[in-house]
């Protein structure tokens, strides 16, 4: 088939794809490229408008161009072309380059063809939704710019106005689309999955937030309550029974031992070796938790895990590592039983559980110290709480900075407001300082409903501080000194608790507002399930629900490439064989012409001419005959005549369109 | 551009006025003529043949010549000869009567095949060729000839080879009633043809045709002529379809019409007004079922 010349609405069309495609890119590229692809865009879009055709450079400038993206990205990244930024700074700027020595429709269509690939790229630095929604998006507008720029240069094209162009164009882009998009379900269903990422992409691909929020392996004053500002979501978990009650959400995560007078950590020393000793009590709870992807390398597990996917093995705090290369969105099953006994056997406690900065904090100490000599532990930790409900202790968001030496009696004496940090890390002091172990645990706490499909979206808001202590024969107990400030954070939620002073998306106000977070977090958890989180596991096991059991990647990769090829093959057979130039928009419009004719019962001989219907016509109705005639005339002076023109033919199809003529009589 | 239609329409006008009734047959010879073909015209004696043709020639303001075929006729009588001048002691050409612009073959059914060829190849090839030393003929040079029908004693019918030869061949029938009273009522023909004043210079004649094969012709256009030649090629209605030749010579034809129409392209309309005349003597029915070949042709195709 013989293309069109493309006109400038073609080439800005194209550029207008090549624009919207690279843009996402614009956060990740450094400034000299985007100033390179934005100058070429300009001046070549300037060009196009200017004359209405694309303007050329010479080759000696556009090698220069290519060594200047070449430099820059050695100067930034100090690679070449291989990893990921430099690579896609040198795809996306030798696009724009190629703009400069576009001829023809040959070298326009390869751009446009590459530019499919620019949109995928973008996969490599987002994967949520939106991206999904944009990418898809490109692609229909990559579909439309080919459509115009392959159109057919049929005898009548020049018949045909640019919006008509585009409007048929998104027709038959629109068309493709939908006939690729069983063919995308089928390659994601079938492509094989391989674990080990492609191309040794780091994690931010895999990301599908746009920011890196998460909770920190150190805890300090301000460390957490900055996180609740944060609406993402953290995980999403989905029970197999009952949710249970939001008082024994507890999903742990890191525990912190070491405390320099101002942070807690990480033990600095390693933990004693023993095994993780447990008994569980009441009913399992058995979940399915999808983290939203996280460079953090460990797990977070309701309180107390027993059982945890293949290859976790918890430590004796039940810190449970995990180290997934891939970075994907971690998804795991776990078993977990909310009554347990941890450590209760346990004859020595770490040493960590009682570490404490010799100086300072002298009034806590005090404090503790006098609790320590008259009650027996279990005590003590009564006496604590009570501490802390008896004196006025604010639970707030915006609490006030520390700002002594002694940040552990300041708050407990003097400006007693403060977050879950503060209480958890004060209340592990106090213990220690009265000899009793205890340890800093975090994790997020609580987290809430989705009504619409019954899972638990727990946010970054959620993110929670609490304490354990170790007592002879009970073994480490959970405290939450938080809950003795304010129950509501622990029965209700975090949401509920701050509904004044939190980010409006978490205050829930309006029916509506929340029902659509409700599905709107919905749709995303569908997402990160079932597209995200389609790995080679899942992909093995729809294969086995489908009836080929143990199928590798080699074996399916090849079904596919064979079942690929002869669904091209006969595609192409049957295409090749009814290809012809698109409808003349004349033709159509005689046809409608001829309809509107039969009706009012004067049927168009075949052999019968445009002038020659015209005067039968005109004979029969006599009251419209100068409208038929004009109408006829112009049609033939459009169809065989030498200069017929776009506004000529939408003007016949609008007088076509007003056109009536009466119906006959019945019986007549 | 304007003026020169004005000129052919006028012209029309005028012939019409001398050949009463017969608008369509003198709009056709006049678009063979602008058409740069030759005309036959098929009739029995006495319905306006010659007068035609006499017309056409005053009215255009070109030489006129006429040659009445006879069994006897020579070519030499057509070509002309070479004499011995005995003042210069040369050998000089007397060119024959077909050294005119427009020449009128009477009858040309009516002489032997010899001398028809003559006639035809300088049709053909625009020049004639005399002992050796080819003579061009003038220019715009057009063709009438008369035939009688084939029915008639005494004739030898043109082979179908020599009929190609010409654009067009018309019948002019007898006149309507009409036409008839005012034709019985009015004045000696032959005055009113000595009266007629050309309507055109004879270097204006050039111009018109070249105007005439300018005409546009659009892709739809050429789909429909090439779906009628193929039509009359493979339907088993005709003993053969029309030639290449043909379908140039209906493209020719029905562009001067469309000229003579006042139209700048071709309608198929127009391809439909010259067909009869164009395809009529090229095509031949298999068994005589009385419908004319070229109106089964054209009723058998559609438009696209």
């Amino acid at each position: 088939m013989i293309r069109a010349r493309p006109n400038a609405t073609a080439w800005m069309w194209m550029l207008a794809v090549l624009l919207l495609a690279a843009a996402p890119h614009a956060t990740h590229l450094s400034w000299p490229i985007l100033g390179l692809c934005g100058g070429v865009a300009m001046w070549w879009g300037m060009g196009v408008w200017r004359t209405g055709d694309p303007p050329i450079l010479a080759m000696p400038w556009r090698m220069a161009a290519v060594v200047f993206v070449l430099a820059v990205n050695y100067a930034v990244h100090e690679k070449w072309v291989a990893g990921r930024d430099p690579g896609v700074a040198l795809l996306v700027s030798m696009m724009f380059l190629k703009l400069m020595e576009i001829k023809g429709p040959r070298d326009a269509n390869l751009t446009m063809t590459l530019s499919y690939f620019l949109v995928t790229v973008l996969f490599f630095y987002d994967q949520s939704l939106w991206m999904g929604a944009y990418v898809l998006l490109m692609g229909l507008l990559a579909t439309i710019a080919l459509a115009i720029l392959t159109r057919p240069a049929g005898p009548w094209v020049h018949r045909l106005s640019s919006a008509r162009v585009v409007r048929r164009s998104l027709r038959s882009a629109a068309l493709l689309v939908a006939q690729a998009l069983p063919l995308m379900a089928i390659l994601f269903l079938f492509f094989p999955r391989l674990s080990q990422p492609l191309w040794g992409l780091n994690e931010d691909a895999f990301r599908t937030s746009s920011s890196k929020v998460g909770l920190e392996e150190v805890m300090s004053p301000g460390s957490i309550s900055r996180l609740t500002l944060s609406g993402e979501t953290a995980f999403r978990v989905t029970f197999d029974g009952p949710i249970p009650p939001t008082s024994d959400l507890y999903w742990r995560g890191l525990v912190l031992w070491t405390f320099d007078g101002r942070n807690w950590r990480r033990p600095s020393l390693p933990l004693p070796s023993h095994p993780p000793m447990a008994k569980y009590f009441g009913p399992p709870v058995s979940y399915t938790l999808t983290r939203e992807a996280t460079h953090q390398p460990w797990l977070l597990t309701l309180d107390l895990p027993s059982e945890l996917p293949e290859g976790a093995k918890p430590a004796n705090d039940w810190v449970v590592p995990w180290d997934d290369p891939t970075h994907r969105l971690p998804r795991y099953r776990a078993v977990s039983y909310t009554a347990y006994r941890a450590d209760a056997g346990l004859r020595k406690v770490p040493a960590q559980a009682l570490q404490m900065p010799v100086r300072g904090n002298p009034k806590a100490k005090a404090l503790a110290r006098g609790w320590a000599e008259s009650f027996p532990p279990a005590q003590v930790v009564e006496q604590s709480l009570l501490f802390f409900r008896r004196e006025p202790f604010v639970y707030t968001l915006s609490p006030p900075l520390l700002t002594s030496a002694d940040p552990v009696d300041e708050f407990l004496f003097t400006t007693r407001q403060g977050f879950c940090e503060h209480y958890a890390g004060a209340f592990v002091f106090l213990m220690r300082a009265a000899g009793v172990p205890a340890r800093v645990v975090l994790g997020y706490q609580g987290g809430e409903v989705n009504r619409f499909s019954r899972h638990l979206t727990v946010r970054q808001s959620d993110a929670h501080a609490w304490a354990e202590v170790w007592l002879e024969g009970e073994g480490w107990r959970r405290v939450d000194p938080t809950g003795a400030v304010a129950p509501e954070r622990v029965e209700r939620g975090a949401a509920a608790t701050f509904a004044g002073g939190l980010p409006e998306f978490l205050r829930g106000e309006g029916v509506f507002r929340q029902e659509f977070r409700f599905v709107w977090d919905m749709v995303q958890e569908r997402w990160n399930r079932w597209v995200l989180g389609y790995d080679p596991e899942r992909q093995r096991l729809f294969m086995s629900h489908l009836g080929f059991e143990g199928v590798d990647w080699e074996g399916l990769a090849a079904a596919l490439m064979i079942g690929l090829g002869l669904f091209t093959a006969v595609a192409a057979w049957l295409l090749l064989r009814r290809r012809g130039a698109p409808p003349d928009p004349l033709v159509e419009l005689r046809a409608r012409l001829d309809r509107r004719l039969a009706e009012a019962g004067l049927p168009r001989r075949p052999e019968e001419g445009p002038l020659a219907i015209a005067e039968r016509a005109a004979g029969r109705f006599p009251d419209k005959a100068g409208e038929i005639r004009d109408i006829f005339q112009d049609y033939a002076r459009l169809r065989y005549g030498p200069d017929a023109e776009v506004s000529g033919v939408a003007a016949l199809r609008e007088r076509i369109r007003r056109f009536t003529l009466p119906k006959p009589e019945k019986g007549g | 551009m304007t003026s020169a239609r004005q000129a052919a329409h006028q012209a029309a006008l005028q012939i019409e006025g001398v050949l009463l009734g017969k608008r369509e047959r003198v709009r056709l010879a006049l678009a063979c003529l602008l058409a740069r073909g030759h005309l036959l015209i098929e009739d029995i004696p006495g319905v306006g043949k010659t007068l035609l043709a006499h017309a056409l020639a005053q009215t255009l303001g070109l030489r006129f010549q006429r040659i009445q075929f006879t069994s006897d006729l020579l070519p030499a009588d057509i070509l002309g000869v070479t004499v011995f001048e005995r003042e210069s002691g040369a050998f000089l050409f007397r060119p024959g009567p077909i050294f005119a612009q427009v020449v009128l073959a009477d009858e040309v059914n009516r002489a032997t095949p010899k001398a028809q060829s003559a006639l035809l190849e300088a049709m053909e090839e625009g020049q004639v060729t005399v002992e050796g030393r080819s003579q061009p003929l003038p220019a715009p040079f057009f063709v009438i000839a008369t035939q009688n029908p084939d029915k008639q004693v005494g004739v030898f019918p043109l082979p179908e080879s020599q009929l190609d030869r010409f654009l067009m061949r018309i019948d002019l029938g007898y006149p309507d009633r009409a036409s008839e009273r005012e034709l019985l009522q009015g004045e000696d023909r032959r005055e009113i043809l000595a009266r007629l004043k050309p309507c055109l210079e004879p270097a204006e004649l050039i111009p018109l045709q070249e105007a005439a094969a300018r005409v546009h012709v659009a892709p739809a256009l050429l789909d429909y002529l090439q779906q009628l030649l193929h039509y009359s090629r493979k339907t088993p209605h005709f003993l053969t379809g029309l030639s290449p030749r043909a379908g140039l010579a209906l493209l020719r034809g029905a562009k001067a019409w469309a000229f003579l129409e006042g139209r700048d392209h071709v309608i198929p309309e127009d391809l439909q007004a010259v067909l009869p005349s164009v395809a009529g003597h090229r095509l031949r029915a298999v068994s005589a079922s009385g419908v004319d070949p070229a109106e089964h042709l054209l009723s058998a195709v559609a438009i696209p």
